[in-house]
């Protein structure tokens, strides 16, 4: 019974497939399973992308009415993680004078837009100890686009950041953040090494 | 013999229409011809010979080229309309019945075996076009980002430095940014950077320079944050620029 409905299931393909119709929905079927198996794997491609990113700056920030020439010069660093679809960047001032300020966002890669080569994030600031005169906050300020006023931490913030220059050997990259369009110049460090 | 659709009884003279059922009764011209053409099947019969009828015993009866093309055409005509093609006229050389007709394509949609209909074709196209603006609507072009002011340096020392300013989104501060930089960089005695990118941001409190030196064995790259707090008061001075170690 089963042998004789599964021979005339056959027969119906075989009929099917040589019959104008069934050839036209073979052809799409086909077109559909290849944009189908096109899509699964732009996004796993997409997700597989694990970044570190390591950069560094010679910052001087002032206080109200110094004089840019009086700044002492802070270590500023920036630690970013792109590990699949988790973000975490890591800032870092440090002085002689003025001590060590670190904080820390971690938040989710919201979507990559490959032809700019931009990673669109959506980012929280941990719970961060801020000096009374602290020179990191205006910077975070800025760099994420919030005014003075506004509170920071645990505020969701959208940031993009676009790798506007990477070097053949994939050893440095230059990030812009976008809106701020503030620039880091950084080193990558190979996923092998991160951990 | 067949002709098409038609059955050519030499012994009776007759041509019978298969699909009718009309018989014709050939007389002798008619069927000297016709059987010249079936004897010679495939190549070109000369109008020499059709037209020197030779069926009786008696002298051959002389047949005039009009007389000729009259019965071909007839012949023509008594043929199916998709055998109508079995004979040919070579003009000036002599008439040809094939072995079999050749298929005429009118249609460009009948090649080669009429697989699909207009609709289905045009059914087929209007999918790969949207498929192709699902895909063109999946991809970006690529965003170069440029500098709003690209200039060369002659430093004193003979250095050619390569300054690139980026502005946001107003290319009239880049260019002062950059004429002010560019002017307190010519007055340097050395210049430790061989390109230097000066980014201003958004809302302008916070300047960011980039710079590099690929002349050196292990490339030098340094970069410098400054935060401004007013714009319109130039912070790009001699004094300032050895002291973020970007000249001297």
């Amino acid at each position: 019974m089963a042998r004789s409905s599964n021979r005339l299931a056959r027969i119906k393909m075989r009929r099917l497939l040589q019959s104008k119709r069934g050839k036209l929905v073979f052809v799409l079927s086909i077109v559909l399973m290849i944009f189908l198996i096109t899509s699964v794997v732009n996004r796993i491609a997409n997700t597989h992308t694990v970044w570190h990113f390591d950069c560094y700056a010679d910052s001087y920030f002032s206080h109200q009415g110094e004089s840019s020439l009086k700044v002492d010069k802070s270590n500023l660093w920036l630690s970013l993680d792109i590990d699949h679809h988790q973000a975490k960047l890591i800032y870092k001032i440090e002085s002689s004078v003025h001590g060590t300020e670190i904080a820390q966002l971690v938040g989710k890669v919201d979507h990559v837009d490959m032809g700019s080569f931009t990673y669109h994030l959506g980012l929280t600031l941990q719970p961060t100890l801020w000096q009374t005169s602290s020179r990191l906050k205006p910077y975070l300020h800025n760099e994420f686009g919030i005014i003075a006023s506004q509170k920071i931490e645990g505020v969701s913030i959208a940031q993009q950041v676009q790798v506007i220059d990477l070097d053949n050997a994939l050893t440095s990259a230059t990030l812009k953040f976008l809106p701020s369009n503030n620039v880091w110049s950084c080193q990558l460090r190979s996923p092998d090494t991160a951990h | 013999m067949q002709i098409g659709c038609c059955w050519f009884d030499s012994t009776q003279r007759l041509l019978i229409n298969q699909t009718s059922a009309v018989q014709w009764h050939l007389n002798d011209r008619e069927y000297w011809v016709v059987s010249q053409l079936v004897q010679h099947r495939g190549q070109v019969v000369p109008l020499s010979i059709l037209e020197a009828v030779a069926i009786s015993a008696d002298s051959p009866q002389p047949l005039s080229q009009v007389e000729l093309l009259e019965i071909i055409d007839k012949i023509t005509d008594y043929l199916c309309n998709n055998h109508s093609n079995l004979i040919e006229y070579v003009p000036d050389q002599g008439v040809i019945l094939y072995a079999f007709a050749s298929a005429k394509h009118t249609k460009i949609f009948e090649q080669p075996n009429k697989l699909l209909s207009v609709g289905q074709y045009l059914f087929i196209i209007v999918i790969i076009l949207s498929v192709l603006l699902f895909v063109y609507s999946k991809l970006n072009p690529p965003e170069l980002t440029q500098a709003d002011v690209v200039q060369q340096i002659l430093a004193s020392d003979g250095r050619i430095v390569q300054l690139f300013v980026f502005g946001n989104n107003n290319p009239q501060d880049a260019q002062l940014h950059a004429d002010c930089l560019s002017s307190q960089l010519r007055l340097c005695h050395h210049i430790r950077w061989d390109s230097i990118n000066m980014t201003l941001s958004s809302n302008q409190h916070y300047v960011s320079f980039t710079l590099g030196d690929s002349t050196a064995e292990i490339p030098l790259v340094n970069s410098i944050k400054v935060n401004v707090d007013n714009m319109s008061v130039p912070f790009i001075t001699q004094e300032w620029l050895l002291k973020v170690a970007i000249c001297g």
